[in-house]
C-alpha cells in the first residue's frame, strides 16, 4: 500500500532535475491535506494528534508575513501517492488494527516535514515547521496517552497559528504573553499536585545535599 | 507486528557501511559527523535487535569515501518497506539523517 509513497519519497531526494513548483508552502499545504485525509480514514482525529498538530504548524508557517515564494521540487507525485493510500485505508473494514497504519503515517509525515523545513529559508516559517516535526518525533518515540494538558496545548498552538499574521500587534503580544504566563502557572500547579500525591519520584539525595556545613558528618564524631 | 519481512541482511549492510563511513570521516567534530554518529547509533541498535544469520562481509571495496558509503547506505534504507515503521521506530529518523548527511557532503564537495 505504501510502495508508491516510498518511490516518490526516494525520487524527491535523488532526482537530479525534478519539476519545480513556484511556491513550496502552497504545495506543502496540499500535501498536509493529503496526510490528514489518511489520518481521518484511520479514525477520529483529536486536536492533539501529531498529524493535526502538523496541520496547525503548517497553518502557522503559511501565515508568516512577507515570506517570498520558494522554488522547490514539486510534491505533486507524493500527493497522488498519498491520495491512493487514503482510498485504500478508507475502504478497509473498521475492525482492522490501525496501529501499523498510524505508525507509518507518522513516519512519512515526519520525513516530509523535515524535507520541507530544510528547503525553507525563512526562520519563522522554519520554526513553525519544526514544531510540527517535534510533535511527530514525540509521537514516534514517546507515545503518550491523551490528557487535558496535551489537548489544551494543542488548542493554544491553534490560537497562535490563527494570530500569526498580526502577531506583532501590541494587543496580540500582550495576550500571548498573558497566555504563556497562565500556561506556566497551570504547569507549576499540576507539577505541585503530582508531587503532593506522590506521583513523582523524589530525586535521590546526594551526599553533599544531606550534609551541611552547620551539621558535620556524624561519622566524624568521637 | 507486521507481515512485512525484516530486511536483516540490508540492516547489517547499513551497519557496516556507516561503520566504514565513520572510520573514513575526518576527526573534526561538526554537524555532519554528529549526524553520522547518530545514524550509526540507530543502525547499530537495529542490527543488534534484528541480527542476520549471514556472516557480515566488508562493504564494497569501491566505497572508499564517506559520501560513497552514505549514498550506498541511503539506497539500502530507502529500499525498505515503509510498513516496517511500526517495528522500526527509528526508520524515518535514519532516512532523514542519511539524506541530510548526503546533502551536506555533496554541497561541501561542490564548494571544493
Amino acid at each position: 500500500m505504501w510502495e508508491p509513497v516510498r518511490r516518490e519519497l526516494t525520487s524527491l531526494h535523488w532526482d537530479a532535475e525534478p519539476p519545480l513548483t513556484a511556491d513550496l508552502m502552497a504545495g506543502w499545504t496540499q500535501t498536509v491535506q493529503s496526510l490528514m485525509a489518511i489520518r481521518r480514514a484511520i479514525g477520529p482525529v483529536p486536536d492533539d494528534d501529531p498529524v493535526a498538530l502538523l496541520a496547525t504548524a503548517t497553518k502557522g508557517a503559511t501565515r508568516v508575513r512577507e515570506v517570498r515564494p520558494i522554488m522547490a521540487p514539486s510534491l505533486q507525485g507524493v500527493d497522488a501517492a498519498l491520495a491512493d493510500v487514503a482510498c485504500v485505508v478508507g475502504a478497509r473494514p473498521g475492525d482492522v488494527d490501525r496501529q501499523e497504519e498510524t505508525s507509518t503515517l507518522n513516519q512519512v509525515a515526519y520525513e516530509l516535514v523535515h524535507w520541507v523545513r530544510v528547503q525553507t529559508p525563512d526562520d519563522r516559517a522554519r520554526a513553525w515547521l519544526q514544531a510540527g516535526e517535534t510533535a511527530l518525533d514525540s509521537a514516534i518515540h514517546e507515545p503518550a496517552a491523551r490528557s487535558t494538558t496535551s489537548a489544551g496545548l494543542a488548542g493554544w498552538q491553534e490560537a497562535l497559528a490563527a494570530v500569526q499574521p498580526v502577531h506583532e500587534a501590541p494587543i496580540v503580544r500582550r495576550s500571548v504573553t498573558l497566555g504563556h504566563l497562565m500556561l506556566l502557572r497551570e504547569a507549576k500547579a499540576l507539577f505541585t499536585h503530582a508531587q503532593d500525591e506522590g506521583m513523582l519520584r523524589s530525586p535521590t539525595p546526594t551526599p553533599s545535599s544531606t550534609t551541611s556545613v552547620n551539621s558535620p558528618d556524624p561519622t566524624l564524631r568521637p | 507486528m507486521t507481515a512485512v519481512p525484516m530486511p536483516v541482511d540490508s540492516i547489517a549492510k547499513v551497519d557496516l557501511l556507516l561503520g566504514q563511513a565513520i572510520m573514513l570521516a575526518p576527526d573534526d567534530y561538526d554537524l555532519v559527523s554528529a549526524d553520522l554518529h547518530e545514524a550509526m547509533g540507530i543502525a547499530l541498535l537495529m542490527a543488534a535487535q534484528h541480527p542476520t544469520g549471514v556472516p557480515g562481509g566488508r562493504p564494497d571495496v569501491n566505497q572508499r569515501s564517506v559520501l560513497g558509503c552514505v549514498e550506498q547506505a541511503l539506497r539500502e534504507v530507502q529500499s525498505w518497506d515503509l510498513a516496517l515503521a511500526a517495528d522500526l521506530p527509528d526508520l524515518a529518523r535514519l532516512r532523514v539523517l542519511l539524506t541530510d548527511i548526503r546533502r551536506e557532503l555533496v554541497a561541501a564537495a561542490r564548494q571544493g
